[in-house]
């Protein structure tokens, strides 16, 4: 293992394609050693281009980016020794079998063969070893792709929205093998995704990029600290039109997000009952109060962009 | 290991494993056998049209022979074509599902990926190669039992040929590979190169066969020029301009990979001046290396001699080469025959360029063309029949004499107009149009190269601008006049001449360099009396002017040739006294002697002279000469067993025999072949029932009865004198009647 480096460290990156038009402005985060950290933004926020960098496909202005300790620019390429990379779609060789990908990677990596086999275990794709890579379900292919990136047993994996196109079950497989590889191998994962809850439910650390520039970096922890602050607050109720003024009072944010509902943001539970309490003695009728731990929200308000995000 | 190649071995192994799984292989298979095939079964087709195993040759390889008609077919397009296609193959096993972030995201430089593209490209290039090589020596030994083939052939395999065309296609080819690879790379889709590839194929082979030059520089008809040329250099290099230029293309590859590298952010990239620097600086190697190969090269002339060398390979070595001026026909040396084959000449000679034809004995020779400070070499194989003879002419002369070899029917549609003349255009349209074809051959002149890349020197071109201007001013003053019956005032004419005035310029009356050639006295003895009115003696004009011109080599010339030609169309000796008075103007006694000797055998020749006795035997040895058929009249057919129009004429002349034998005339069939064994082999199957002598001193008869060319027929009157000395053909109708004449016969009715 390496120093206490960070695995990646970036400082003050900044990129623009085209002069005064930055993509990514002044992004500074770090990625601890054996963490699986998630790299959250809607789309066209800058992850992709910050993969891109984080993996020489394009390339810096200035040095910005270390990976454990040493500048990227003097490790490439030989800094894939040690890190596997997944980059948005497979990318397979479809006329090769599932094995023989995997022997090609050895070979470009400069490993023994042999390792070929036991990383198709790892996927649990031992089975369909001989069968042309063509022939995989989606789901095939994208675990063949993860055998593909952990061969040489990298000390950290970079993925960028690895769950894209699977199932359901097939997101949960992968979160479980992303965990597996993470608590029984030690490897640091960094992932990049805009699928919240995808990465609410396996990362460690957290970093929210906005429009180019890091909104939020922290722990799980820190991160439902700061968006418990702000739970959202249901309610329905009739004639919300009406009530809706009542409520505005004090909570001037508040909004109608359907004829009978009444959405806004409250601190803590008794915010919500004294707002309930408010209603009912008013008159109002009250059907429902949901509160939600408003990480969605909270999310939202950080990105400026209204809800379009699946659970 | 070197940064920039990091990873370099690990990738090739990477790459061996993705191509043994792919269908490239097979591809390669089938590029390489494709056209072995389709050849193979166009001989099929053909073989029923070959007649060219009528025609003697000499010992020849025939796997060589079959292969290097092969080339052309390959080099022009089957093997660009392959190379077009797995080249894009190679590209395209990353296009698929973008396995280029896969590659590029292991420990191995781009460098290398791309690298090991193209070593790869290359690799598959070479066993497209050879495959074509065995499977061509594969269907042509498949086809020996099929075919009637010509005897004189060998059949060893002629691997180091094979190899070295093989090589030297490989390196022409290199070029069309890096910039195929480039672009299959940068564009990431598979039909989109492939298409580009093939369009520039076509245009280029379009526009290369038209202009040499394109075909020699541009990188997708390269591999075909080198295919013209399969016995590769005439000087011994390794490799011909051409095909260094191919390998020149080569320096594309920094550009191209500079392309990939930065795919997705050239503007940005141009901060990293090292790759592209290097592209840069490549790409004027590129240009420069260029401009040095296509130089028209120039060979270095001696100093006031003029060698002519060279190497005689034949069963029965000759003793000697002699050396003669021409048209003049005046030997101006001769040198002896080592025993390994080799001579040595030293000749002077004060043109530019002047005709020269070396022979040994009399049946084997060769024009060639030298200048003063030229050094020709002859490679000269010769068989076992007269005038069967193979020779290769290298040297400094040697763009020269290829120039003149190739061009001496070059197609003219304007010459194409004057030989059906239902078609000739009015004159306005026809002097443009043969304008434009003047220009076209005159810009030709600076464009021809030969395989070497060896131009015209500047003499040469000069002097052939003038021929071709002297070629298409006989063409413009006189040959469609008369064709078109106008005289030479016609206004439409005379307007029309304006048009031509740049090839007017371009010849002079009396131009002492051009004395050397036929076509310029023929013209200038149209052209000095032109204007002279119809009905006077043009001839006599001619040689007033002819004469007031300065005595010296140019008058002397003009004046001979003149002489020479009246000679041979006077009519009895009083006009040929005064064509050999004129002549005494001459100034030059070697011209003066070779008149007075065509004059003497004309002389000879005449009807009523006595026919010179020449000795000769007969089949059983026995002694005879002319003097055994006095009393008779005697045809003579003069023929040898190798002259196939003899072939031709000799059963007619029997014919005739067996017609007249009951009249008192003899036919005799007298053979100058110089090969004893030959005639007797023709006797021991021979029917004819005619007289069969075979001659004992050939050069006897040839000076004698003055005979150059076979077959030659003449008829002796009982006395022994010449009835005639130069009958017409057996098949000419004149032939008989002449002979009937003599015989004091009525022409035949019907």
């Amino acid at each position: 293992m390496t120093s206490n480096a960070s695995a990646i460290s970036i400082e003050n990156l900044t990129y623009s394609f085209r002069q005064g038009q930055p993509v990514l402005s002044n992004l500074s985060l770090q990625v601890p050693q054996g963490s699986i950290y998630g790299f959250l933004g809607p789309n066209g926020a800058g992850k992709t281009t910050t993969m891109r960098l984080l993996t020489g496909l394009l390339p810096q202005q200035g040095e910005h980016i270390r990976f454990f300790g040493q500048s990227l620019s003097t490790q490439l390429p030989a800094l894939f020794h040690k890190v596997g990379a997944l980059i948005e779609t497979p990318s397979i060789y479809l006329h090769l079998s599932g094995l023989d990908n995997l022997r090609v990677v050895a070979r470009l990596r400069g490993i023994s063969e042999k390792l070929a086999m036991p990383a198709l275990e790892w996927v649990r794709l031992e089975k369909a070893a001989h069968k042309k890579a063509g022939q995989y379900s989606l789901g095939m292919k994208q675990r063949l792709a993860i055998a593909m990136a952990l061969l040489s047993g990298p000390e950290l994996l970079m993925l960028d929205e690895p769950v894209n196109g699977l199932d359901p079950a097939g997101m949960v497989e992968m979160r479980e093998l992303m965990k597996e590889l993470n608590r029984e191998k030690g490897i640091t994962i960094f992932i990049s995704s805009h699928l919240l809850h995808e990465v609410e439910k396996m990362c460690s650390h957290i970093a929210i990029i906005h429009l180019g520039a890091l909104r939020f970096e922290g722990t799980m922890q820190q991160l439902g600290e700061q968006a418990a602050s702000e739970k959202s607050l249901t309610i329905t109720v009739d004639e919300a039109v009406q009530w809706l003024e009542k409520v505005r009072e004090n909570h001037p944010l508040a909004a109608l997000v359907q004829p009978d509902k009444i959405q806004l943001t409250v601190n803590s539970r008794d915010e919500a009952a004294a707002i309930n309490r408010q209603l009912v003695q008013a008159g109002a009728s009250v059907f429902e109060l949901r509160l939600q731990n408003g990480l969605e929200e909270w999310f939202m308000e950080l990105t400026g962009k209204q809800s379009n995000i699946t659970a | 290991m070197n940064a920039l190649l990091y990873g370099f071995k690990n990738a090739w192994q990477a790459e061996k494993l993705k191509i043994k799984g792919s269908h490239i292989l097979l591809l390669t298979l089938v590029m390489g056998t494709v056209f072995p095939v389709l050849k193979t079964i166009a001989t099929f087709f053909e073989s029923s049209f070959n007649i060219g195993n009528a025609q003697d040759r000499l010992p020849f390889n025939f796997f060589e022979d079959e292969f290097n008609s092969s080339v052309p077919g390959f080099g022009f397009f089957f093997f660009p074509m392959a190379l077009i296609l797995l080249v894009a193959r190679v590209a395209a096993i990353e296009h698929k599902t973008d396995t280029w972030k896969l590659i590029e995201t292991q420990p191995v430089s781009r460098l290398s990926i791309w690298m090991v593209k193209w070593l790869m490209s290359c690799l598959l290039s070479a066993m497209v190669i050879l495959v074509y090589l065995v499977f061509t020596i594969l269907f042509t030994a498949l086809t020996i039992p099929l075919q009637e083939i010509h005897e004189a052939a060998t059949f060893g395999i002629p691997v180091k040929h094979l190899l070295m065309v093989g090589a030297r296609l490989w390196i022409a080819g290199l070029g069309l590979l890096t910039i195929q690879l480039g672009l299959s790379i940068i564009i990431r889709s598979t039909v989109w190169p492939i298409a580009i590839g093939v369009l520039a194929l076509i245009i280029t082979n379009i526009a290369g066969a038209s202009n040499e030059m394109i075909a020699s520089i541009w990188p997708y008809s390269i591999t075909g020029y080198t295919s013209r040329f399969p016995d590769g250099s005439e000087i011994g290099a390794f490799l011909l301009p051409s095909e260094w230029q191919g390998l020149l293309w080569v320096l594309l590859a920094p550009l191209a990979f500079a392309l990939y590298n930065y795919r997705g952010y050239l503007r940005q990239s141009f901060r990293f001046s090292k790759t592209w620097g290097v592209s840069i600086f490549s790409l004027v190697l590129l240009a420069i290396g260029s401009w040095w190969i296509q130089r028209p090269g120039n060979l270095d002339l001696l100093e006031n001699r003029t060698v002519i060398a060279g190497k005689i390979e034949a069963e029965k070595l000759p003793d000697s080469v002699e050396i003669y001026a021409m048209p003049l026909e005046f030997r101006i040396k001769t040198v002896a025959v080592q025993p390994d084959g080799s001579f040595h000449a030293e000749i002077p000679l004060t043109g530019s360029v002047e005709q020269v034809f070396v022979r040994t004995g009399f049946n084997f020779g060769i024009e060639v063309y030298a200048g003063r400070g030229d050094s020709l070499y002859l490679k000269w194989r010769q068989g076992t029949k007269p005038g069967l003879q193979n020779i290769k002419v290298m040297g400094t002369a040697i763009a020269t004499n290829q120039f003149i070899r190739n061009n001496r029917n070059s197609w003219s549609s304007v010459g194409y107009y004057l030989e059906n003349p239902q078609r000739l255009p009015a004159p306005p349209v026809f002097y443009k149009e043969l304008l434009e074809e003047w220009q076209g051959k005159v810009e030709y002149l600076g464009e021809f190269r030969t395989a070497d890349g060896f131009g015209l020197g500047s003499t040469m071109r000069t002097l052939q601008e003038k021929l071709i201007s002297v070629n298409y001013l006989q063409m413009a003053y006189f040959s469609y006049p008369e064709k078109r019956n106008l005289p030479l005032t016609d206004t439409a004419l005379i307007n029309a001449f304006t048009i031509i005035k740049p090839i007017l310029a371009k010849v002079s009356d009396f131009d002492s360099s051009l004395v050397g050639w036929p076509a310029y006295h023929e013209f200038l003895r149209k052209w000095v009396v032109k204007d002279l009115a119809a009905g006077l003696d043009k001839d006599s004009a001619y040689l007033a002017v002819l004469l007031t011109q300065a005595p010296g080599v140019t008058r002397d010339r003009l004046l001979y040739d003149l002489s020479v030609s009246q000679l041979n169309t006077a009519r009895d000796s009083t006009s040929r006294s005064t064509i050999l008075s004129n002549a005494s103007n001459l100034q030059d006694q070697r011209f003066l002697a070779s008149l007075q000797q065509k004059n003497g055998i004309l002389n000879r020749l005449r009807m009523g002279q006595p026919a010179p006795l020449f000795s000769a035997h007969t089949f059983d040895n026995e002694d005879v000469t002319l003097a055994n058929l006095k009393g008779n009249y005697v045809a003579i057919d003069v023929w040898a067993t190798w002259c196939g129009p003899c072939k031709t004429q000799s059963p007619l002349f029997e014919r005739l025999a067996g017609k007249y034998k009951d009249y008192p005339v003899k036919f005799l069939a007298l053979s100058v072949d110089e090969n004893r064994n030959a005639w007797n082999r023709h006797m021991a199957t021979n029917t004819s029932q005619i007289l069969q002598w075979h001659a004992y001193g050939l050069q006897e008869i040839r000076d004698l009865y003055g005979v150059e060319s076979i077959p030659r027929f003449m008829l002796i009157d009982p006395q022994g004198r010449f009835v005639n000395a130069q009958l017409p053909m057996p098949d000419d109708a004149n032939f008989e009647l002449l002979l009937r004449q003599a015989l004091g016969l009525k022409a035949e009715e019907g």
